[in-house]
């Protein structure tokens, strides 16, 4: 070699990919001392001392097999996969060492390009105004409501057969009603937990802690006014705040004409955090009305004696909050005599909790009439997605890192961005990445009241015992379905799969049994029986099914 | 560049049972290999190309043999049919 030394190093540099693991020569050129070429600087990507590397396909498979499974499922599905041999097998430390650094990666790149975004629209990396100028010229103030006339319309159709008292009055409701076609984003924002990895270096006999240690996730979920989603998750509300600011200056969101809604729990952190970063826009922060719901039942069952006092006091405090009437509810709750009262002090905490979220708790009623939103479920599934259904089992604890690297990862999957990551490392962070509604679970047809099938299955079994015949008893379930499918008519069927397209089944003879089953809930929900005759075309509906989900299910029937 | 897979089915004494299967695909050039940072893209392009080249030929030369294994066990079973006393 000409003014130098060549090297050859045979098998040194490894690359796990998914046609093999593959063991490469590679080869340096020194001049003295001095290393002036090496493929593995100067043509392979550099790696640890005993590290191989990973080509993109694997990590394809690596990455993101234990988004769904155990990291020791997830690692002996990849050998099999891939037909590793022995020794060349990957280990399940080595697959949760993987995913940790990657998820490092991602929340640094994202991090990165958010501070990027924030300096450019004049503001620092906490999310504090810079530049004001530059602020004015990224947002518009402008917000487009319903027209009144619209809202007076509702109101009217509203308070159409309801009490003096019930009414709602215009003057009344100071809030605003955004146009849903024409919104900035409606932003949900929760925070999940997991339990934490005991600290290693317990010393024997230590007493236990009085509390289990969580790791907290804080997800949030974007929709733009297409209702295009886009998930997002870190390990802080605060991080998440100058997060979602610079995703919404990014796409534009802020720019657009429209008001800015925030759906959440009623978590004080999250509303302070929401309030400090934005503070130089008008928003709008909306509490969800299943959690109000639970806050008012958890409190007053602890502050009231005997179940019936309880309920009425609950149906009629609810019944004011759903009118978004805040005093008139705690005027109910003052009005409680003493000695129903088993703590005051509950009942004090729920009155406080009332007027410190007075700003927002709207109209409930008026909104849903209106077909505005009321919820954050749409975060709350978020939740599920990305940490619940993976981290939350018995037996699991998490350390913070590898627990928001995990939930990084599926975040990075579920909207979609995975491959570009893997080739390009980039997170675009868009929300025209995803199709509409993607997140939200698919709406069931019927609205039926589920519940767990138990039930079910006790009638089911006595019934084939109870059977006279020797053969009914024999019977397994997919010969009974076959049988059930030729007693009975077909359009009774076809309607049955056409209400419940995700799950149907059909069994025993002339009762026909249909199951549905969702994403959104687990497993098996209701089932209901219904005697059918072929020839007549009638059908007995169970007492328990109500009218209009008789009518419902009526009106998919031939005439 | 391509990169030239055949799949031939022997006997023990090398005579081949059926035609080689041949699959001819493109790879990256070599010169394509400029740096650490391009590696992993270019590397995806082959990975790909090859992993998919390799199952549509294996896929194929195993159709092949299933057939003959299929042709000649039905000749095996005329025999079989032979009844024994």
């Amino acid at each position: 070699m000409q003014g130098g030394e060549l090297l050859e190093r045979p098998k040194e540099y490894t690359i796990e990919a998914e046609i093999g693991q593959l063991e490469v020569d590679t080869f340096e050129i020194k001049k003295g001392s001095k290393k002036v070429f090496s493929t593995k600087r100067d043509v392979f990507p550099e790696t640890g001392p005993r590290e191989h590397h990973k080509t993109v396909c694997f990590r394809e498979l690596a990455l993101f097999y234990p988004c769904d499974e155990p990291y020791r499922k997830s690692v002996q599905k990849l050998n099999r996969a891939l037909r590793r041999r022995e020794g060349q097998e990957m280990r399940a430390r080595t697959m949760a060492n993987l995913a940790r650094r990657e998820g490092e990666q991602i929340q640094a790149s994202v991090e990165k390009k958010a501070e990027r975004i924030l300096e450019n629209h004049g503001f620092n990396t906490n999310g504090s105004i810079t530049d004001p100028k530059k602020v004015v010229e990224s947002i518009k103030e402008e917000g487009v409501t319903l027209t009144q006339e619209k809202v007076y319309q509702m109101i009217e159709e509203l308070n159409r057969g309801q009490e003096e008292e019930k009414h709602i009055d215009m003057e009344d409701v100071h809030e605003t009603f955004e146009d849903p076609s024409a919104i900035k984003a409606n932003i949900s924002v929760d925070d999940v937990c997991c339990k934490k990895q005991k600290g290693s270096g317990r010393k024997k006999g230590s007493p236990p802690k009085e509390k289990r240690e969580m790791v907290y996730n804080t997800v949030a979920h974007i929709q733009d006014k297409e209702s295009k989603t886009y998930t997002l998750n870190t390990s802080t509300v605060s991080q998440m705040m100058t997060i979602v600011l610079a995703f919404l200056l990014s796409n534009g969101l802020l720019s657009k004409p429209g008001s800015l809604v925030f759906f959440t729990d009623g978590a004080r952190d999250i509303r302070s955090a929401i309030q400090n970063t934005f503070r130089f826009i008008p928003f709008k922060i909306i509490l969800d009305w299943f959690h109000l719901e639970k806050k008012c039942k958890d409190l007053l069952s602890m502050a009231i004696k005997g179940k019936q006092v309880k309920n009425q006091t609950l149906t009629c405090v609810l019944a004011w909050l759903w009118l978004g009437k805040v005093d008139r509810a705690v005027k109910v709750l003052s009005d409680v005599k003493e000695d129903t009262l088993k703590n005051a002090t509950e009942r004090d905490n729920l009155i406080k909790y009332l007027y410190r979220n007075q700003d927002c708790i709207p109209c409930y009623a008026l909104r849903k009439k209106l077909g505005l939103r009321v919820s954050s479920n749409a975060v709350e599934k978020a939740n599920d997605l990305v940490v619940s259904n993976r981290q939350k089992h018995n037996g699991m604890s998490w350390s913070t890192d590898g627990s928001t690297c995990l939930a990084t990862l599926t975040t990075v999957q579920r909207n979609g961005e995975d491959r570009n990551w893997l080739r390009h490392r980039v997170i675009s962070a868009s929300p025209s990445m995803l199709g509409p509604k993607s997140l939200l679970p698919e709406p069931l047809t019927l609205g039926l009241q589920f519940h767990r099938s138990k039930p079910l299955r006790k009638r089911r079994r006595r019934r084939v015992r109870s059977c006279s015949d020797g053969r009914a008893k024999g019977t397994t379930a997919s010969k009974r379905r076959q049988i059930a499918l030729s007693n009975n008519p077909s359009w009774l069927v076809a309607a049955i799969k056409r209400l419940s397209p995700l799950k149907a089944s059909i069994s025993c003879r002339s009762v026909l049994t249909t199951r549905l089953s969702s994403p959104c809930s687990n497993g098996l929900l209701r089932s209901f029986p219904m005697a059918s005759n072929s020839s007549k075309r009638t059908i007995h509906w169970p007492r328990w099914m109500k009218s209009n989900t008789r009518r419902k299910f009526a009106a998919v029937s031939p005439k | 560049m391509k990169m030239r897979m055949i799949v031939s089915i022997e006997n023990e004494d090398e005579s081949e049972v059926m035609e080689p299967t041949t699959v001819v695909v493109p790879i990256p050039e070599m010169e394509a290999f400029t740096g650490p940072k391009v590696f992993d893209e270019v590397f995806e392009q082959y990975e790909r190309k090859v992993l998919e080249a390799r199952n549509g030929v294996v896929e194929e030369a195993t159709g092949k043999y299933l057939s003959a294994v299929g042709k000649k066990n039905a000749v095996g079973v005329g025999c079989a049919r032979r009844r024994t006393p």
